[in-house]
């Protein structure tokens, strides 16, 4: 046994040192990631989930279906709903079916029929999670970016009163709760303007079932706008801290264009913009078949009053002034928040038309001026896609045809796309537009069109003071909002409060419109889209959150 | 206690009669049936516990009289009593062991026991039952082989992983594989399919948690351990093999494109534009345009589709009944696609053993051309070496090592090794260009070259074949190397120290390095990619300007397992009457793993040599080169055993024990988990009482046990955090879409299995049916803790939160038989079944809602859901009747009154006026596509020694797939069931509007609609009995040097075989046994979605023995 104690030796050794060595090593975290004790204890990493809860996990998670962005899934359905682009091929995420009108009546009068398989009938029969599993419910992604945007910034509130700033600590730590108040007033209003109810959260990691009523979670996202605004209007527009870290929040191939780092009036312009559009767009201003006075019957929502249309005024003469730096996205080259290929319903709908994911719509096309240098810029009409009520002779010429000062509709180079987020200058202009119109002040409004068309570089002769009477001036004014507003996931709500995708029997419906059908143009086309207008809240939601026996409607009950 | 002293006693009394005999020294030799030696048999004489033992020769020396009896074993054959007489020599032939009783384990059991011994089922499977598959790899070879398991051949693209389920679902994350120790050393970075066959001597299986207790929070799943080939005392042994299979595809289905259309033509069956009339021409980038159906769609309701739009298909007028004669011709893209490949499989080995050392080396190579477009090979070189050296007396090192080389040039899309995550060994090649070519329009030529020479990509006609991506184009665009090297070097050191107590310390170390290229080239000069603006990619979504993907892993797996047994025989050491033997292991056990991924991409290649990192460049990007992934998952794991076994006489035994493991995967803080475990086995056929049947049931064993095991969590999934991100130049966090849980319990699965083993002699005497030899387990297990990301409501933020959610439980049956056929001279047949039946149930989740699962197979639906069983798939039926009413009970689908409307058509309702399908509303489970059943049946036979013939039927009964292939194939009407005729309204004809339905249609009545919500959803339609019987091995060797004694050789064989060469199954897809989901799924394995099917291979191949 002696002669081989030495063996035992090598046995216990090994042993030992094994076990000695092992129980410290355990603790193996995710080398790979970062986490919140250690990592967000700075100012670095405060800005750092600041940032990324914004753009990563509001605008890119989730939405890696067709495209890979809120701006190519979630606009994309405001502008399929909007009957701008379309689809007939793919099935995926519903988009060939969310937008089929329920009828239509062609220029020889003869009726096609959808009832089948139409919008409503559509989207409730997918509004399961099951569905969504599949990857066919389109209820379910503005509704999941919307609340992953209000629980980061949740989340960054509670966690910002914690971090030692260096310099100006007072104005840091009111720049990130600006920005996080923006971006609730923002997710608030995304919700509110989409969903027939919705849930208001402003604790970190708290959820409810009290569903309220879309008009209440409109209310949140003025509240929070509001509350940015009047942080803003505390901070000095010379404040070096106040721009070194809205710099480092917004990304930097960001600030180009329309981009930059906003000056807190800037800023404030913005949220005006966003309170106007939270009226506008969560209100009806019928104008269907040419009639201004159209009323509709059946909607969630009631007609502009003469109060509304004044504070829409007062807020957008405040709003986004030409020149104020907005905020936009943009693709990257590399480590982007959305790809130029496919990040944006734009670049979804870029390139010949038999091979994009969505097409350029005949309906969108009409409803361009005629000689409208955008129109030529933008589109070319070398093939035709053929389809039913989607076909179409245009498809959109990346970065446009040259023409200078023209405005490019789409851009599949790396940053050269400039996507619109919350308002834009076009927009805020033609809600003064608007808004004048409907008060009485004709040409006025209409030289808000005229200016944006300038701003556009559509190089169409001016139509203030031309004369036209309230109707006309309408005509070109959503004439305007249609061509000029496009990808910015509006143009479903402008459908929707001119009453056009309301049922005919109510009193709404879409008239004179082109529909390329078998071959056959048609140009006098009634439309009937008859479109559920304000969403069912997805099942995802509904299921594993139930309402509570005091709250809203989660089926539009409309 | 009786029967006790009577044995006692009679061994006293032999005793006594032995030392009064006259006693000589008699030498022997022990060889089996062919007369070889049989190494280190045992030689025990008869009444005593004198014994000794042979060498390596076979040969041995005893002191005996010339009455003495001696009883001789050896590890694989059936023990002889031979009577010394009056020679000095005795000469002892063994049989073979066909009930394998003597067969000494490992696995489970901890110390070496024999197979009768055993409290528990471990199933073995030694060389000589192993097919020498094409593929020459382990993992195919097991096919059948083990009772109980269901191992399936998923996919026919060279290098893919089977599918192994053991004994039910015990987890849903983590899947359903075992864990592999090759010589007591768990290997996780050495998938299974990359180990040689020719150097395996043999497999042991352990299935259940019952057994696989001793493996602690890795066992759940159960254990593969392989054990390579030893050197044998002799002159050196040099064995060469050459094989050559050739390889096509299973399309045991007849699936096919349809070879007639309804499209709109001309008096000369020309295909026509729609609006000009004009024949349709190929344009200069090999689309077209302007095809149309035949009519448009009008139907009763008023819904309108053109003719030239996607929902022409609906129209009741439209016949797929004209042949492609006139201008667009068929194409057999099948044909074009899956070529005939081969496999050439090369292997030498020496090996050679002494006294005290012992070799074997082995050096193989196997060669595979792809089948898909012969775009690349796989090629594997294994070299193994297993020397065992006695360093000093008691003590032995012994030495595995295992290089593997392999190599694959398969290109992405077409079969290649690579993309993210690829090394962790659970992924198969990415073969996405199969769907591209499944889902193009049959009047396209994939093999059409533009003017300039090139490939179109994609071949579309306006709304036709919209899906398609040309595989042709990708061979030409696409390259793939993947280049990955396993290194596998096991140390063990064996001391034993005297006969108590013997130490043993195992350490292996696992390295795996893999580098994965994936070159897209530059595309900008092709017509067709600029004109449709498609293109090959797998980071350049931006344009077609190519790119170059880089993947490097690397993964190291290391294993250190110090033992200590302690051995007494109560009799022998302390000369006590109990006759108890003891064994009693004290272990631990340590792993280590370490996975890391490299991956970097160049974006914009140039048009001219050299094609590299370098010289990559894109114009509109302002940098073309990145980092994608850089990512480091360590993972550490140790625990205690102890076992402690007793085994009382012949009678029976009891092992009980228990093992604690700590993780750095387990939640908060580091306490262990303990999976105890306990078995005992009883010899009902060793008591007296017997003794009356014992000439009938020779041997008959009870057995029974219960055992916890493990499965890991994820190695983060305790560790909550941030997700990194950037933003240009930013670094940004963000929140994790699914949250980690630092709470999380390691999953458990609870099982007891009660079985026995026996032997019944049927016919002592004869030649026929001598015997039935089997074994029969039942087994029940429950799963408790098992982790999956529950649904949370996005309300909060995040999408769901991994818990220890979900309650589960299995049971099954398992059994194998053997039956000796026939035993005569010059001929034997051998014949075993193994059967296998279980089924797994979710009991619960947490919260009670249902998990929604992602199928990597596509957008079939799958879901978990409380009480049903796992890997349901989900959606809609047909109607079978008119009068189906929904979920209620009570609403009908079809108002009564217009019942006559409808009429039933192949068992299903349809519409008259619209030909379409009528289907429910509402989902449904579908059903559970895992088998009812599996069986193999095994027949080999032996003709004098040299001749040799086996083959082996593997039976799936109640498989089912959802045939996710067929259902985009209907979306263009393309599939080969639109050929086929249908009556309905009177008239017989291949409606183009029935079968579309299937694809298009959804509800019924007032639900109905032809069109939108049903596009692809999934239907009870396409779900299929994929139930098979296949021919899996079939095989014919001849031994000429046994044959005609040719000198120098001891084994000169040709080989005969084929793999998979039938396949009887009512399933219509191409291969009935393919699984399109994950690799080693839980749940995701009923799918069919546009894999390779396996291959028919037929092979000769020639084997030398020096």
């Amino acid at each position: 046994m002696n002669n081989n104690k030495w063996v035992y030796l090598v046995y216990i050794a090994a042993l030992s040192m094994v076990t000695v060595s092992c129980k410290k090593d355990l603790n193996v975290g995710n080398p790979n990631q970062p986490n919140i004790q250690a990592n967000v204890t700075n100012e670095a990493g405060i800005i750092s989930l600041a940032s990324g809860g914004v753009y990563i996990n509001g605008f890119y998670n989730g939405d890696g279906w067709l495209g890979n962005s809120f701006f190519s899934l979630p606009f994309g359905y405001a502008e399929l709903l909007g009957d701008v682009v379309g689809n007939e091929g793919a099935s995926n995420q519903l988009i060939s079916q969310v937008n089929v009108p329920n009828y239509l009546i062609l220029d020889d009068l003869s009726k096609v029929d959808n009832s089948g398989s139409y919008n409503r009938t559509a989207l409730r029969l997918n509004n399961t999670r099951a569905q969504t599993g599949s990857g066919y419910n389109p209820v379910y992604y503005q509704w999941l970016n919307m609340y992953a945007l209000n629980g980061a910034m949740n989340q960054v509130i509670s966690l910002a009163s914690n971090i030692k700033f260096s310099g100006d600590a007072a104005t840091k730590l009111n720049t990130i709760l600006a920005w996080c108040y923006w971006w609730k007033g923002y997710a608030y209003a995304e919700i509110g303007t989409m969903y027939y109810s919705g849930l208001i959260i402003n604790d970190p990691g708290k959820i409810n079932n009290h569903y309220k009523i879309k008009d209440s979670i409109i209310n949140q996202s003025n509240i929070y706008l509001n509350q940015a605004a009047s942080i803003l209007g505390s901070i000095s527009a010379s404040s070096a801290d106040y721009s070194n870290i809205l710099g480092q929040l917004i990304p930097s191939f960001c600030q180009t264009g329309n981009g930059g780092v906003l000056t807190p009036t800037m800023w404030i312009h913005n949220i005006n913009t966003m309170l106007a559009r939270n009226i506008l767009e969560n209100k009806l201003a019928p104008f269907v078949n040419g009639n201004p006075n159209a009323s509709i019957t059946g909607a969630s929502i009631t007609p502009m009053a003469q109060g509304d249309w004044n504070t829409v005024l007062t807020l957008a003469t405040n709003g986004v002034q030409n020149g104020d730096f907005v905020f936009t996205g943009r693709a990257a080259s590399a480590n982007g928040f959305f790809t130029a290929s496919g990040g944006t319903v734009s670049a979804l709908s870029t390139g010949p038309n038999q091979a994009t994911t969505f097409k350029v719509g005949e309906r969108f096309i009409q409803s361009f001026q005629p000689n409208d240098a955008r129109k030529t810029n933008n589109f070319s009409n070398a093939t035709t896609y053929n389809a039913d009520f989607f076909s179409t002779r245009w498809s959109q010429v990346s970065g446009g045809n040259g023409a200078a000062g023209v405005y490019v509709y789409g851009d599949r180079t790396p940053g050269n796309y400039e996507q619109f987020i919350a308002g834009s200058y076009e927009e805020n202009a033609l809600m003064l537009a608007e808004a004048n119109i409907r008060l009485g002040n004709t040409d006025a409004g209409l030289a808000f069109v005229d200016a944006v068309r300038t701003y556009q570089g559509a190089g169409l002769p001016a139509v203030s003071g031309t004369g036209l009477n309230e109707s006309q001036a309408l005509a070109q004014l959503v004439s305007e909002r249609r061509v000029s507003l496009v990808y910015r996931g509006l143009s479903f709500y402008d459908l929707r409060r001119w009453g056009w995708t309301y049922d005919i029997s109510n009193g709404g419906g879409s008239y004179g419109n082109t529909v390329l059908y078998s071959n056959i143009l048609n140009t006098n086309v009634t439309i009937n889209y008859n479109f559920l207008d304000y969403w069912d809240i997805p099942a995802d939601e509904t299921v594993l959150n139930p309402p509570s026996s005091d709250s809203a409607p989660v089926v539009n009950p409309n | 206690m009786r029967k006790f002293f009577l044995v006692i006693g009679s061994i006293l009394l032999l005793l006594i009669g032995a030392v009064h005999a006259q006693q000589k020294d008699v030498t022997g030799t022990v060889t089996d049936a062919t007369g070889t030696p049989v190494p280190n048999a045992s030689i025990r004489i008869k009444g005593t516990k004198t014994g000794t033992s042979a060498d390596a020769n076979g040969q041995f020396k005893i002191k005996a009289s010339a009455n003495t009896v001696l009883i001789v074993s050896g590890i694989g054959f059936e023990t002889r009593e031979v009577t010394v007489g009056n020679a000095a020599t005795v000469e002892v032939r063994l049989p073979q062991d066909t009930r394998a009783l003597s067969e000494v384990v490992v696995t489970g059991v901890g110390t070496a026991t024999t197979k009768k011994k055993l409290g528990i089922s471990v199933q073995s499977v030694s060389a000589a039952q192993l097919p020498a598959a094409p593929t020459a790899s382990i993992d195919q070879a097991l096919i059948g082989k083990v009772p109980g398991a269901q191992i399936s051949s998923i996919s026919g693209n060279p290098g893919d992983p089977v599918n192994i389920v053991l004994r039910g679902i015990n987890t849903v994350q983590r899947g359903t594989l075992p864990i592999v120790l090759v010589d007591g050393i768990q290997m996780s970075a050495t998938d299974l399919n990359s180990l040689d066959l020719s150097s395996i001597d043999r497999v042991e299986v352990v299935e259940g948690a019952a057994a696989s207790a001793l493996y602690g929070a890795q066992g759940a799943n159960g254990v593969i351990q392989l054990f390579t080939k030893k050197g044998k005392i002799g002159r050196p042994q040099i064995n060469i093999s050459s094989s050559y299979a050739g390889n096509s595809y299973i399309n045991s289905g007849d699936f096919h494109k349809a070879r007639l259309h309804p499209y709109l033509t001309d008096a000369s069956n020309n295909i026509i534009d729609y609006a000009s009339g004009q024949p349709l021409k190929y344009l200069d980038d090999g689309t077209l345009t302007g095809i149309s159906y035949a009519n448009a769609t009008s139907l009763p309701s008023g819904e309108k589709h053109s003719a030239n739009s996607r929902y022409g298909i609906l129209s009741p007028l439209n016949i797929n009944d004209k042949p492609y004669n006139a201008n667009l011709k068929y194409y057999d893209h099948f044909k074009e696609v899956f070529q005939p490949g081969f496999t050439l499989n090369n292997d030498i080995n020496i090996s050679g053993a002494s006294d005290k050392n012992d070799y074997f080396v082995n050096v193989s190579n196997n060669h595979t051309l792809s089948p898909i477009l012969q775009n690349g090979n796989y090629d594997r070189t294994n070299l193994t070496a297993n020397i065992g050296i006695e360093l000093a007396k008691g003590l032995k090192l012994r030495s595995i090592t295992q290089l593997i080389y392999t190599k694959n040039t398969m290109a992405p899309g077409l079969g290649a090794a690579g993309g993210i995550g690829y090394a962790n060994g659970d992924h198969t090649g990415n073969v996405a260009y199969v769907y591209g070519f499944l889902n193009t329009s049959p009047f396209f030529d994939l093999k059409y070259k533009m003017a300039d020479g090139t490939y179109p990509v994609y071949q579309y006609a306006d709304f036709l074949s919209v899906n398609a991506t040309n595989p042709y184009y990708a061979k030409e665009y696409a390259q793939g190397l993947d280049n990955r090297i396993n290194a596998t070097q096991n140390i063990d050191l064996n001391y034993k120290a005297n006969k108590f107590l013997e130490l043993d310390a195992k350490y292996g170390i696992d390295y795996k390095t893999e580098n994965a290229r994936w070159t897209y080239l530059n595309q900008s000069l092709n017509i067709n990619s600029n004109s449709t603006q498609s293109w090959i990619d797998y980071n350049n979504g931006n344009d077609n300007l190519g790119e170059i993907s880089n993947f490097q892993y690397n993964l190291t797996f290391q294993n250190f397992l110090a033992s200590a047994f302690f051995r007494t025989d109560l009799q022998k050491d302390f000369h006590s009457k109990l006759p108890i033997t003891s064994s009693t292991q004290v272990s631990f056990d340590w792993r280590k793993r370490k996975y890391y991924e490299y991956d970097t991409y160049g974006l914009g290649v140039p048009l001219v040599p050299p094609i590299n990192m370098t010289t990559v460049g894109d114009p509109s990007l302002t940098s073309s080169v990145g980092v994608n992934t850089d990512y480091t998952e360590p993972f550490i794991t140790y625990g205690y055993l102890v076992n402690e076994k007793l085994d009382i006489g012949d009678w029976g035994g009891v092992t009980g024990g228990f093992r604690s493991d700590f993780s750095s995967a387990f939640g908060q803080g580091h306490t262990p988990f303990t999976f105890p475990h306990v078995d005992g086995y009883i010899l009902p056929s060793s008591f007296n009482f017997w003794d009356k049947i014992s000439g009938v049931v020779s041997y008959f064993k009870l057995r029974a046990a219960y055992g916890e095991a493990g499965v890991q969590p994820g190695p983060f999934d305790r560790y909550p955090t941030l997700s990194p991100g950037s933003l240009g130049a930013q670094s940004v966090y963000s929140f994790p879409v699914t949250a980690q849980n630092p709470n999380l319990a390691v999953e458990v699965s609870k099982e007891l299995e009660a079985g026995t083993d026996f032997s019944i002699n049927l016919n002592k005497s004869g030649q026929w049916f001598t015997a039935i030899n089997g074994g029969f387990t039942y087994w029940k297990r429950t799963s408790e803790n098992v982790i999956y990301t529950v649904s949370v409501p996005p309300s909060t933020g995040a999408t769901g939160q991994l818990t220890n959610a979900i309650s589960m439980h299995s049971n099954g049956v398992e059994f194998q038989l053997n039956i000796p056929v026939l035993k005569s001279r010059g001929l034997s047949w051998d014949f075993t079944a193994n059967f296998g039946h279980q089924v797994s149930f979710v009991d619960k989740i947490q919260g009670g809602a249902d998990i929604i699962l992602t199928s990597s197979a596509g957008s079939t639906s799958e879901v978990l859901r409380q009480g049903t069983k796992i890997g349901q798939i989900y959606g809609y039926k047909a109607l079978t009747s008119v009068s189906q009413t929904m979920q209620d009970g009570k609403t009908l689908y079809i108002d009564p009154a217009n019942a006559g409307n409808y009429q039933m058509v192949n068992g299903r309702v349809v519409e008259t006026a619209t030909r379409a399908l009528q289907f429910t509303s509402e989902t449904f489970a579908i059903g559970d596509p895992n088998p009812k059943f599996n069986m193999s049946f095994i027949n080999n036979f032996n003709f004098k020694g040299f001749v040799t013939f086996s083959f082996q039927f593997d039976w799936l009964n109640g498989t089912h797939l959802y045939n996710q292939t067929k259902e985009w194939m209907y979306r263009d009407g393309i599939d080969g069931d639109f050929e086929k005729k249908v009556n309905i309204g009177g008239q017989s004809a291949a409606y183009t509007a029935y079968w579309a339905s299937a694809y298009y249609a959804l509800g019924a009545g007032s639900t109905f609609s032809s069109h939108g919500p049903g596009n692809n959803s999934t239907k009870d339609y396409f779900y299929e009995d994929a139930s098979f019987v296949r021919l899996r091995n079939v095989s014919l060797a001849f031994d000429l040097a046994k044959a005609f004694k040719v000198k120098y050789f001891n084994k000169l064989q040709l080989i005969l075989s084929g793999r998979n060469l039938m396949t009887f199954t009512k399933y219509s897809g191409m291969d009935p046994e393919i699984s399109s989901g994950a690799s080693n799924s839980s749940f995701d394995r009923g799918v069919d979605h546009s894999t390779m099917p396996n291959l028919k291979s037929y092979q000769v191949g020639l084997n030398l023995g020096l």
